[in-house]
């Protein structure tokens, strides 16, 4: 049975910010969810069987990309023709 | 039975109306009526017209062109389309404008394809009723007090109510068949590896493939002849060669041999069930043969899929952090609160729910239990259904179990409820099938009700096949 102190060590894995109210929320559903999950546990699969995709990767060329500019387009914050992110200094 | 395309295509070849007068008549539609529907995030009303005048100037010009060639079509707002807004629904991605159009989306272009804007989904690609979206829920045209079905509910809403002549949509556990099947319309989902996805934003990618929602299956053939082609920037889309769904439709279907998958006729509403099963009766007086057939652990589907598609999923969206792309929240003093906060803000609940589950099934001391369980489980249906494949030409099933969802009726339901609804659909994607939705009636409440066809893997134009003899011999 997932436990409320696994769903707060999850939403820290998954980089989501709870109120306790909606930790309560999600540990109901997670339970009811992985319970649902649980079903396969007694079933019989195969270790193999899927067919091999027919995939052919890309010869290891430089080709056309996207330049600085386009990438940048979409950055919420830019500087410099970088990323720019909020300043993280690790005090000694 | 004339397919919308063609029907439009020989007006405009013979230059009875241009592209720019039948684009801005679409226009015309989707401003007086998606006010009401929801059925578009973005309409983009400029570009489309020059797109319309470009096809125009060129047959004026003496050009022959394509059958697609200023047809007006929607793409699922989860389909990268180059200086147009992108959202997946999500306020996550409310800015996002992509800088490349996807494959599907560039190889409809060069057939002159006019596109009219970008259609509402379940966020992410994650829903079953188009009411999980930033932007409001759509609503289905066929009766407005109810869902469109989900997560492509936009694109379905919007050929339902003629706002578009087709849409590209994707389907990852049902997500175009679905929606066809509450809207009345055909949805086709291709063999997984048919269609690039290169430029579909990733929900999971073992599973998703991107597909058309389409007045006829002669329309689906059109779409489908001209986006599934190989493509070397997805090392998932089969480089090989595919025959052409359109030339090989008409098809006589004698002798051919259905399998009625019986687990997902048990329980069903018996007005369903009657109308799949006349659909089957209407294949024998066509000459084909029908047997019931079972798939061994067809049962355990449900849990195989939201388990490997939340495990993706998990992976997927955790490139949302406010870095390179999509809305940064604000006033966070640190980086990690900056990602938190970000993804909390951004991502609806649903959205939430499966980040969380994919997490868990691939975390240390529960992947073997869950996600490795999962992989060995999917090989299991695999052979399950391939087996059934080498018995029969293709499989036949409802889409889904019921008729659409009244509006705020899936909020009464437990996250488990919701999920068992996509029984029927589910397994195509598990198996990297093709599968096609098409009406086949009505219910008491005048509710279309959808037929499944599933095929064997990339025998798509045989499938378009199977289905355009069903649907171009009945009657209504």
């Amino acid at each position: 049975m997932v436990e409320r102190e696994e769903v707060i060590k999850l939403a820290r894995l998954s980089k989501l910010a709870f109120s306790p109210e909606e930790i309560d929320r999600f540990t109901v559903d997670m339970q009811a969810i992985v319970a649902f999950a649980d079903r396969i546990a007694a079933a019989e699969g195969a270790a193999e069987g899927a067919p091999e995709p027919d995939s052919r990767l890309r010869d290891d060329v430089v080709g056309k990309s996207f330049s600085q500019e386009e990438i940048l387009r979409n950055a919420p914050g830019e500087r410099g023709g970088f990323f720019h992110l909020p300043k993280e200094v690790q005090l000694w | 039975m004339v397919g919308k395309i063609a029907y439009y295509a020989d007006l405009l070849r013979q230059k009875q109306l241009s592209a720019r007068e039948l684009t801005q008549s679409y226009l015309d539609r989707i401003a007086r009526d998606n006010p009401a529907l929801n059925a578009y995030i973005t309409v983009a009303a400029d570009f489309a017209l020059a797109q319309a005048d470009a096809v125009d100037r060129r047959r004026m010009a003496g050009e022959d062109l394509p059958m697609l060639a200023g047809i007006p079509m929607t793409v699922k707002d989860n389909i990268s389309t180059k200086g147009i807004l992108t959202t997946c629904a999500s306020k996550i991605l409310s800015n996002y404008v992509p800088v490349f159009n996807a494959f599907a989306v560039e190889r409809i272009y060069a057939n002159g394809g006019v596109m009219l804007g970008k259609t509402n989904l379940d966020e992410f690609g994650m829903g079953s009723t188009c009411e999980h979206s930033a932007y409001g829920a759509t609503r289905n045209p066929v009766d407005r007090t109810r869902v469109p079905g989900g997560s492509s509910g936009g694109g379905a809403a919007a050929v339902a109510a003629d706002l578009a002549v087709y849409a590209l949509g994707s389907d990852t556990g049902g997500s175009i068949r679905q929606p066809s099947a509450f809207c009345g319309t055909v949805g086709f989902k291709p063999t997984y590896g048919m269609v690039s996805r290169w430029g579909l934003i990733a929900y999971a990618s073992s599973l998703d493939q991107i597909g058309v929602i389409a007045p006829t299956v002669e329309d689906a053939a059109i779409v489908t002849d001209a986006i599934a082609l190989p493509d070397p920037m997805d090392a998932t889309c089969s480089p090989a060669s595919r025959p052409s769904a359109y030339a090989g439709l008409k098809r006589d279907v004698k002798g051919l041999k259905i399998g009625l998958i019986r687990n997902l006729f048990r329980g069903l509403n018996p007005v369903i069930e009657n109308a799949v099963r006349a659909a089957a009766e209407h294949f024998r007086t066509l000459g084909a043969e029908v047997v019931e057939v079972e798939a061994e652990r067809l049962d355990l589907v449900l849990p195989v899929y939201y388990i490997l598609a939340c495990a993706e999923a998990a992976s997927n969206l955790s490139r949302y952090d406010g870095v390179r792309y999509g809305v940064r929240a604000k006033g966070a003093t640190s980086f990690e609160e900056m990602v938190c906060k970000t993804r909390s803000e951004g991502f609806g609940d649903e959205v939430k729910r499966r980040i969380m589950l994919g997490n868990y099934v691939l975390s240390s001391g529960y992947f073997d239990a869950y996600y490795k369980k999962a992989q060995e489980m999917r090989n299991g249906l695999i052979a399950d259904l391939d087996a059934l494949l080498r018995s029969v030409d293709c499989l036949l099933a409802p889409t889904v179990a019921s008729t659409a969802f009244g509006i705020g009726e899936f909020n009464s339901l437990s996250p488990v409820e919701m999920y068992l609804t996509d029984l029927c659909t589910v397994p195509v994607n598990v198996c990297g099938l093709p599968a096609i939705s098409l009406p086949c009636g009505k219910d008491e409440k005048g509710l279309p009700i959808g037929l499944q066809l599933i095929g064997k893997r990339f025998a798509d134009a045989d499938l378009l096949a199977y289905a355009n003899a069903y649907q171009t011999t009945r009657e209504g």
